[in-house]
């Protein structure tokens, strides 16, 4: 009898600590992803100013710059990371499109707004390692024997890594 | 650049006889001395004995006087060359025909020193005194006790202050006490120093040193000084500053005390070996780029060492423990193949690891 209520004290103890361990894994991946959802902001905060540099050159992207414009409404209405990343790739795809004016290429505004997208977007980069590596630490949490079996048992579910969109992975169509 | 083979070539046409003669020479030299002792307490023996011949002295007395005269003669031989390096002649010449040669052939921008400490008087006051007092940024403390003491030393102890102050061994043992590798220790030496300013325009130091803990007895009395690290330190110092801390750790240590905040890579092979500890996990990030990884691990499998790192606003510190570096080996061959690829590759390592860090920390807009 004793090394009954002995063994059901570990295990209550053992389910604790698990339990607990996953609270503060999941409140880590929360973190991160605010750190994305951060720099994401900064980066769209800037698409009203890039709307600004490109629109008299770009005529014919007229489509895909009011397409970016109403992803940014949408995503801070949101705040999915996913539309995030959507909103992004369209936004590289500005970016890469604009590029290939030459008179918009030399222009300062342009050039500035370049620089501080480049520096955003190396910062967003290392937020979505952070983002990963705690996905990682709280999945094999999960997967693994014995904390899987209590993480089903509470509720714990795997979570997705943060992946580059198959539509960013894509070369980006020029119009001349 | 040269590669290691055509330095290795040029060494050997150049150096290999006079290095061989020379460690024979020492080598030889202790059978010799060791032999002329006995000869010596033979003859003093004898003729004592001679004088003493009517005596019926048993030959197992005979024996142990022969002895005994002998090893009085071996003590006081060593006590009076203990504070010489009996290799120093070999140790000297292997450094400038070798390691200075290694040093050259890999980059003309690095220079060789090999800072052989000439022993002098008041060792013990170093030792004992000064250097815990300099290393542990208590030289006001210092001047205080001097000044109360004894004032006709003052002159001597404000010579040596000065060195441990303004000299080289001042500048890379502050450098060391900054980059937070070790908490404690009692005494710190460095020697073989290699220096230079590489790609990026910034200052790059790279030095032997040990560092040793003090022994105590249950009174808590210091009764001797035990190693507690030896190999390389680097120092890189660059203009930009990266207003932040990041250390890079072996995996192995585990402190209990350790109030940093660790942060996880995306590597897990990383993760098994390095623990990353960072005040800003995303500059810590942008500037622990993949290949920076993967040539921590791979160096770590090849040669079991993990390289451990601190960056610091505008300086960047590596540690390697690689034990006695490029010291010869008596009883080996004086160009032994491996043994000198063995500081090619290392030197090689922290060059190139140096370059990568600081480069990355130079493109990153922080």
């Amino acid at each position: 009898m004793k090394v009954m209520i002995f063994l059901l004290v570990i295990l209550f103890v053992y389910m604790f600590f698990t339990y607990n361990s996953f609270v503060k894994k999941k409140n880590k991946i929360k973190q991160a992803a605010s750190g994305i959802d951060v720099y994401l902001t900064q980066r769209f905060d800037l698409i009203p100013n890039l709307v600004e540099c490109v629109k008299a050159y770009m005529i014919h992207e007229k489509e895909l710059l009011a397409e970016i414009v109403k992803l940014r409404e949408q995503y801070f209405m949101n705040k999915n990371l996913k539309q995030g990343e959507m909103l992004n790739s369209e936004y590289n795809k500005v970016i890469a499109i604009a590029e290939s004016y030459p008179e918009l290429k030399s222009s300062e505004q342009f050039l500035n707004l370049q620089k501080s997208l480049t520096k955003i977007e190396n910062q967003l980069q290392a937020a979505r390692r952070v983002y990963n590596a705690e996905v990682n630490i709280y999945n094999n949490s999960v997967q693994m024997f014995p904390s899987g079996l209590l993480a089903s048992f509470f509720g714990f579910k795997e979570e997705e890594y943060f992946e580059a969109e198959t539509q960013g992975r894509n070369n980006i169509e020029i119009k001349y | 650049m040269r590669g290691f083979n055509e330095i290795y070539e040029q060494i050997y046409k150049e150096s290999k006889e006079e290095l061989e003669k020379l460690r024979i020479k020492q080598i030889c030299k202790r059978p010799l001395v060791i032999l002329a002792e006995l000869s010596c307490a033979m003859l003093l023996y004898y003729f004592v004995c001679l004088r003493q011949i009517k005596l019926n002295i048993p030959f197992l007395l005979d024996v142990f006087l022969i002895l005994f005269i002998f090893f009085l003669l071996f003590a006081i031989e060593s006590a009076l060359n203990s504070n010489k390096n009996k290799n120093y002649h070999y140790n000297k010449l292997f450094k400038e025909k070798v390691i200075k040669k290694i040093v050259e052939g890999y980059s003309e921008k690095l220079n060789y020193n090999p800072n052989v400490i000439d022993y002098v008087d008041n060792q013990e006051y170093y030792n004992k005194y000064v250097r815990e007092l300099v290393v542990q940024g208590l030289e006001k403390e210092l001047r205080r006790n001097l000044m109360d003491n004894d004032n006709t030393k003052l002159e001597l102890h404000n010579e040596i202050l000065s060195y441990f102050l303004n000299s080289d061994y001042a500048v890379i043992s502050r450098a060391y006490s900054d980059s937070e590798f070790e908490e404690k220790y009692y005494s710190f030496y460095y020697e073989d120093t290699i220096y230079g300013q590489l790609n990026e325009g910034h200052n790059f130091t790279m030095t032997e040193i040990k560092t040793e803990k003090e022994n105590g007895n249950i009174k808590g009395e210091t009764i001797g000084e035990r190693k507690k690290f030896q190999g390389i330190f680097v120092t890189n110092q660059f203009e930009h500053n990266v207003n932040t801390v990041i250390k890079i750790r072996d995996n192995f240590k585990i402190s209990l005390f350790n109030n940093d905040i660790k942060l996880e890579m995306d590597s897990s092979e990383f993760e098994e070996a390095f623990n990353v500890y960072a005040e800003n996990k995303i500059i810590a990030m942008q500037l622990l780029t993949s290949d920076i990884i993967q040539m921590l691990v791979d160096f770590k499998n090849e040669t079991n060492i993990v390289p451990e790192i601190t960056i610091k606003n505008s300086n960047l510190y590596i540690r390697l423990k690689t034990g006695d570096l490029f010291e010869p080996n008596m009883f080996k061959d004086s160009l032994d193949y491996s043994t000198l690829k063995k500081y090619y590759d290392t030197i090689k390592f922290t060059v190139e690891l140096s370059e990568k860090l600081v480069d990355s920390i130079v493109q990153t807009e922080l």
